[in-house]
């Protein structure tokens, strides 16, 4: 099913306005995360998708059918707590059953259904404990299951995995894929988390302070940011940002002067700046900087360097390139990870095409 | 080192640190009550002069060939079924309601403990004017309703019922409270997942708010069963120090008291006293054996 959100908007007590009118749509049988720092409207975003909120302006739709003064269990849909929210009273059994009971389905079907979907999440030998009993993994799949109990049109997912250690949840990421794929039901997924949201949507939308930064497919996102904010907040290490202003001349030769003359910053990805001689295909300009540290970090080699009065962080110059023990490094930029942004900090340039037209 | 393994010195030392307050408890608390036990056994005594004459199971006897035992134990019985359940009941009902107002919350709160920590005297004093059979305003009520006027307090047949009603009314208050913790220990994320579940505000009570309350009902309970067997004071001033009309509010602390204080048989007291403490364990034990199978703790 489709969700469309039409010039929604959401203020807190009249005061603070948290959404600012809200234009998107969710893709049908797709995972789609909504992805930002805390506080960026992304868990109120999925509370207006539930119906647990009610928007104070614009419209909500499910495929064709107006649901924005629906609750939530006319609105039929799934959710998944970060903290679970498993009924302590209930075995896992009762928990997933509890929604199929409301429904007044039959004792039998429900026990049917249930068996099912406790065998989806690998849960079978569970179903006679108390959520007490279970590990962190466990209970969330507990709640998977339960939320996936009465078939709900979406499955909607509030930082499902911030409770578990690292490892837990790059398993239960998977998890979650499949079970997606499997059930082929549309999900929304909250997460503050990037590299989780890179594995794990088909499509990402990225909020900040209310607003939608931008909304397309993860490679998309970190090969063309649309912002500044979304350039930052996607990648790791962050993203070098470079005043223009002394280095106009260098880009003159490529871009078109009607780009150039409203570029303000330079915008590096770390991997996208390497030695001189490299054979990779490379922009035509020739930095030099000073060195001032390198560190290698497993496969990673940090170099830090002063550039144009800037410390910029390189991770793929080698570390055989650095042990001449010159202080000073010549390198080149590489096709990609490279953009410029105007004043606004709105990505006007990226150097693995043409200009940004921001398209989905 | 810190951890020692228990030796007779350190045992002894660890009763020193404890012997002021081990000593208060002996003499307060677990003295007296071998002695009432001892005391019910004395056929005849002395109080006085606590000379002991003879032993036996006399007072027993006396006391279960005695009609206005088995009355006192009868009302007893009838008053605490009469208050314990429309008490939880009440109580819990406006917790629930309270729990739900922000508006005036804590000001009904006050209202409502205010009885609990009013003296039992002063509460009777108005009661005795409430249920008054001419100027009551109870009657006052009644009578827009069409009801005659009941004579409360004189009437054998509604001298229960008002001692009911002023209890329920006294306890509700500390009862309410005590709810109030207990739903306030509740996470609300639960009532918000089970609204997505699909349950409907009863449901959502039935099924998730009241078994996750349960342990603060089962406390509520076992309170409000022992102090009611207990009641005494209630009965003493709502009635002027009679028990009732026609012994009809004679309870087992008030036989009890008579015992004691007026007819000055000592031994008999005791016995009833032994006989209270059993009812109580009795009831409490049956309360412990139901909670471990039905209560669910967090």
């Amino acid at each position: 099913m489709k969700v469309r959100f039409e010039n929604v908007s959401l203020n807190y007590d009249k005061q603070k306005e948290v959404l600012h009118n809200l234009n998107f749509e969710i893709p049908n049988g797709k995972l789609t995360c909504l992805l930002g720092p805390s506080g960026c409207g992304k868990s109120t975003t999925l509370n207006l998708i539930s119906g647990l909120l009610l928007p104070s302006a614009g419209k909500i739709y499910f495929d064709k059918q107006d649901v924005t003064k629906k609750d939530a269990l006319d609105r039929r849909v799934g959710m998944v707590f970060q903290n679970y929210a498993l009924y302590p009273h209930m075995t896992v059994l009762e928990n997933i059953c509890f929604p199929l009971k409301m429904a007044k389905v039959k004792k039998k079907d429900q026990l049917k259904r249930a068996q099912e979907l406790a065998k989806l999440v690998h849960i079978s030998n569970e179903l006679d404990k108390h959520p007490g009993e279970l590990s962190g993994g466990q209970q969330q799949r507990v709640a998977i299951a339960r939320s996936l109990a009465k078939s709900p049109s979406i499955l909607l997912l509030d930082e499902p995995l911030s409770n578990l250690d690292a490892r837990l949840r790059v398993e239960m990421r998977d998890e979650i894929r499949k079970i997606q794929v499997a059930t082929g039901v549309t999900t929304v997924f909250v997460t503050h988390d990037q590299d989780e949201a890179m594995h794990i949507a088909d499509k990402i939308m990225i909020l900040d302070t209310g607003e939608v930064q931008q909304y397309t497919t993860p490679n998309k996102i970190y090969d063309r940011p649309s912002n500044l904010f979304v350039a930052k907040f996607i990648g790791n290490p962050e993203v070098n940002v470079i005043p223009l202003a002394d280095l106009k001349s260098e880009f003159a030769s490529f871009i078109p002067n009607d780009i150039l003359k409203n570029a303000v910053s330079l915008i590096v990805r770390p991997e996208s700046i390497v030695s001189a001689d490299s054979t990779q295909k490379l922009l035509p300009v020739n930095f030099q900087g000073k060195l001032l540290s390198a560190s290698r970090f497993g496969k990673e080699t940090a170099v830090r360097m002063n550039f144009q009065g800037e410390t910029i962080l390189a991770t793929a110059i080698l570390q055989e390139k650095l042990e001449q023990k010159s202080e000073s490094i010549h390198f080149r930029l590489k096709t990609t990870g490279v953009f410029l942004s105007d004043q606004a900090g709105k990505i006007i340039w990226s150097a693995d095409g043409e200009r940004i037209v921001n398209d989905d | 080192m810190m951890i020692k393994k228990p030796t007779l010195k350190s045992t002894l030392i660890g009763f020193l640190y404890l012997a002021p307050m081990l000593l208060i408890l002996l003499v307060f608390n677990i003295f007296p009550i071998l002695d009432s036990f001892a005391m019910s056994f004395f056929t005849k005594y002395n109080f006085y002069t606590n000379q002991i004459g003879q032993i036996g199971l006399g007072n027993f006897k006396t006391l279960f060939s005695d009609p206005n035992f088995w009355l006192a134990l009868k009302n007893t019985l009838i008053f605490v079924i009469g208050v314990v359940p429309i008490s939880i009941c009440l109580s819990l009902g406006i917790a629930l309601l309270l729990n739900h107002i922000r508006f005036l919350a804590g000001f009904f709160k006050t209202v409502y403990f205010l009885p609990f920590v009013t003296s039992t005297v002063a509460i009777s004093l108005v009661w005795q004017w409430i249920y008054n059979d001419q100027y009551g305003l109870l009657n006052l009520f009644l009578r827009h309703l069409g009801i005659g006027p009941i004579n409360w307090l004189n009437d054998p047949k509604w001298a229960m019922p008002a001692l009911i009603i002023m209890t329920i009314w006294k306890g509700l208050g500390f009862n309410i409270i005590l709810f109030l913790a207990g739903l306030s220990n509740i996470d609300q994320r639960y009532e918000r997942v089970a609204q997505i579940d699909g349950a409907n505000k009863w449901q959502t009570f039935r099924y998730i708010i009241f078994p996750l309350l349960s342990p603060m009902t089962f406390l509520v309970t076992v309170m409000s069963i022992i102090s009611g067997f207990k009641v005494f004071d209630e009965v003493f001033v709502l009635f002027g120090g009679s028990p009732g009309p026609g012994q009809a509010t004679l309870t087992l602390v008030f036989y009890l008291y008579q015992k004691f204080y007026t007819e000055w048989q000592y031994g008999l007291a005791a016995a009833s006293g032994v006989v209270l403490f059993f009812l109580i364990l009795i009831v409490t034990v049956i309360n412990y054996l139901y909670s471990r199978k039905h209560i669910y703790y967090v």
